[in-house]
């Protein structure tokens, strides 16, 4: 056995990988969908599986020196492994694939997650809809979110932007659960600055800067529950400050002994709004659901209730079926 | 039940002596080796490896075996299982065990072209390999079963019949080899578990205390 080193493996074989991934080719775009801040979803057409229509979001990650960075491959390997359980409130994700290495940019590499196709979001849903929703459309919409939501939580979670444009609404009326799980990955990436980011469903620590948990969904989820009633937004400010003034003017500035620590705004920023009473604002609402929403519009998260609090409300158990 | 064992040393020593050369071994028929030494020179967890081991095979039931460089994807493997399971191995390090191991004695190589070219065709593997698993890394763990069936079959034995014979590290060793296998692929995890007990305890004459007392011998960890 000589000790000498030889030339390394044939190496030509794995350098020319791009031509695999055009083999490869499995799936043929048709038309843009949406562009998120973080990547935009196509139509596409799955042409291994007899043309059926996929919904495909374009994600694109920086490669580090160590190649694909560990936590993006394990938020990826996450989403795979929560498909196994095929939960009716989240998305299904059919398949993961890359574009391979780019050639002019070698640090980036364009991911596609492959989605089923959902008719359309809640957004448009609520747009299209002919008049108010019926009382058990409302409920049964509001129980699929929490669903989603509690799942995600078990499963340890959080979707920090839960907004009815990533709800997807069936042809049968089921709630679906989208984009979510790729925080880590979207925080070392590529931003798309010119796509405004929506804070009406932000809850008052992020707004503050404060860390944050699982109780971030539920305060979404309660603005877009709201908004299931009115069709219209519940806080819609146009800029960080003038969402927590939206936010106190309906559940009234937060006592001083509420206000987080280590926060630059200081509490007496802001005049001393005293609570309005949600059902103003909601009119015809069921008294359940009010109560419901009132639990999780709360300003401090530890005493804001969770999506399984929720789940175990009287307005969902007292009204079978589930 | 002596002679078993010592036998198993014998072969140890004599492996220690007579590393494999895979540059002269025809294909894919020293890949897992290759897994297997890399793995334990790198200091990765022996479910990481397997891990790897699984990769691989998955890897190549997609894949022509013709079409990619075996060691390189095995070093790619060694690399994603190793992100996947939170202990993340230096690509720089990677590069150097794979290439050591191929080139016995050859020291550790220079960062020069053919140490870029190397990386270069790791990282590239990396992403060939994640794209055709589809970033479904989530491997069944037999590991974790066997672990568990040996801490409950253990509670039946007298210490000292326990500790004369080696029933862990067998069942383990048995584990790992039939990571060299593909047909690792056709089994559950808490089946192969099981089936490397079973072998252990007939391998090493070791009969389990009380299971006499059972009506049948369907015991669940004989199979
Ligand atoms: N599986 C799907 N089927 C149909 N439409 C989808 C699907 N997933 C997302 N969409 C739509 O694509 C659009 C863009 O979605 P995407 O998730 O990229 O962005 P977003 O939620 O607006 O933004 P962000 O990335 O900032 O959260 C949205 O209108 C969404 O409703």
């Amino acid at each position: 056995m000589s000790s000498s080193s030889t030339s390394p493996p044939s190496l030509n074989s794995i350098g020319d990988v791009n031509a695999l991934f055009q083999t490869a080719k499995k799936y043929e775009e048709l038309n843009v969908i949406g562009t998120g801040a973080y990547g935009t979803v196509y139509k596409a057409r799955d042409l291994h599986n007899g043309g059926q229509i996929v919904a495909m979001k374009k994600v694109k990650v920086a490669l580090t020196e160590d190649g694909i960075p560990l936590s993006t491959l394990r938020e990826i390997a996450l989403l795979r492994q929560l498909e196994a359980y095929r939960h009716p409130n989240i998305v299904r994700l059919l398949d993961v694939c890359h574009g391979g290495q780019s050639l002019e940019r070698d640090q980036q590499l364009v991911l596609f997650l492959v989605f089923e196709h959902v008719e359309q979001d809640l957004e448009s849903y609520l747009k299209r809809a002919p008049g108010p929703l019926s009382e058990n459309r409302i409920r049964s919409m509001s129980y699929d979110i929490l669903s989603g939501v509690d799942f995600l939580h078990s499963h340890r979670i959080v979707h920090r932007d839960l907004k009815p444009h990533n709800l997807l609404v069936t042809s049968s009326g089921r709630v679906k659960l989208a984009d979510f799980g790729l925080a880590k990955t979207y925080d070392t990436e590529m931003k798309l600055t010119s796509v405004v980011v929506t804070l009406w469903y932000r809850p008052p620590e992020v707004l503050l800067g404060v860390s944050y948990n699982t109780a971030v969904d539920v305060w979404s989820s309660g603005c877009v529950l709201a908004q299931l009633h009115t069709r219209a937004p519940l806080l819609a400010g146009s800029c960080d400050s003038e969402q927590l003034h939206c936010i106190f003017r309906l559940i009234g500035r937060p006592a001083k002994h509420e206000w987080p620590q280590n926060v630059s705004i200081v509490v007496d920023s802001f005049p001393d709004y005293p609570p309005q009473d949600l059902a103003d604002i909601l009119p015809r609402v069921h008294p359940q659901a009010l109560d419901l929403i009132k639990g999780m519009l709360v300003f401090d998260p530890a005493k804001r209730l969770t999506a399984l609090d929720c789940l175990e409300h009287p307005y969902f158990t007292d009204h079978a079926p589930h | 039940m002596k002679d078993v064992i010592d036998v198993m040393a014998l072969q140890n020593n004599r492996r220690e002596k007579r590393l494999p050369d895979y540059r002269s071994a025809p294909g894919h028929s020293l890949a897992t080796n290759f897994i297997f030494e890399c793995g334990i020179k790198l200091g990765l967890q022996p479910a990481t490896i397997a891990t790897a081991a699984i990769f691989y095979h998955k890897f190549f039931r997609e894949a022509d075996k013709n079409d990619y460089d075996c060691y390189v994807v095995c070093t790619a493997c060694l690399c994603v299982a190793g992100k996947s399971r939170d202990e993340p191995v230096r690509p720089r390090d990677a590069v150097n065990v794979a290439h050591n191991s191929i080139n016995r004695g050859a020291g550790p190589l220079e960062l020069g072209e053919e140490y870029w070219s190397w990386r270069g065709a790791v990282a590239q593997a990396e992403l060939l390999v994640l794209r055709l698993l589809g970033f479904s890394l989530d491997t069944p763990s037999p590991h974790k079963y066997l672990l568990h069936y040996l801490r409950s079959i253990q509670e039946w034995f007298p210490q000292d019949q326990w500790r004369s014979a080696p029933v862990a590290r067998t069942a383990m060793a048995f584990l790992q080899d039939f990571h060299h296998s593909p047909a690792i692929l056709d089994y559950r995890a808490p089946h192969l578990a099981v089936a490397c007990l079973t072998l252990a305890l007939h391998v090493l004459g070791v009969s389990v205390p009380l299971a006499s007392t059972l009506e049948d011998d369907s015991a669940w960890y004989s199979s």
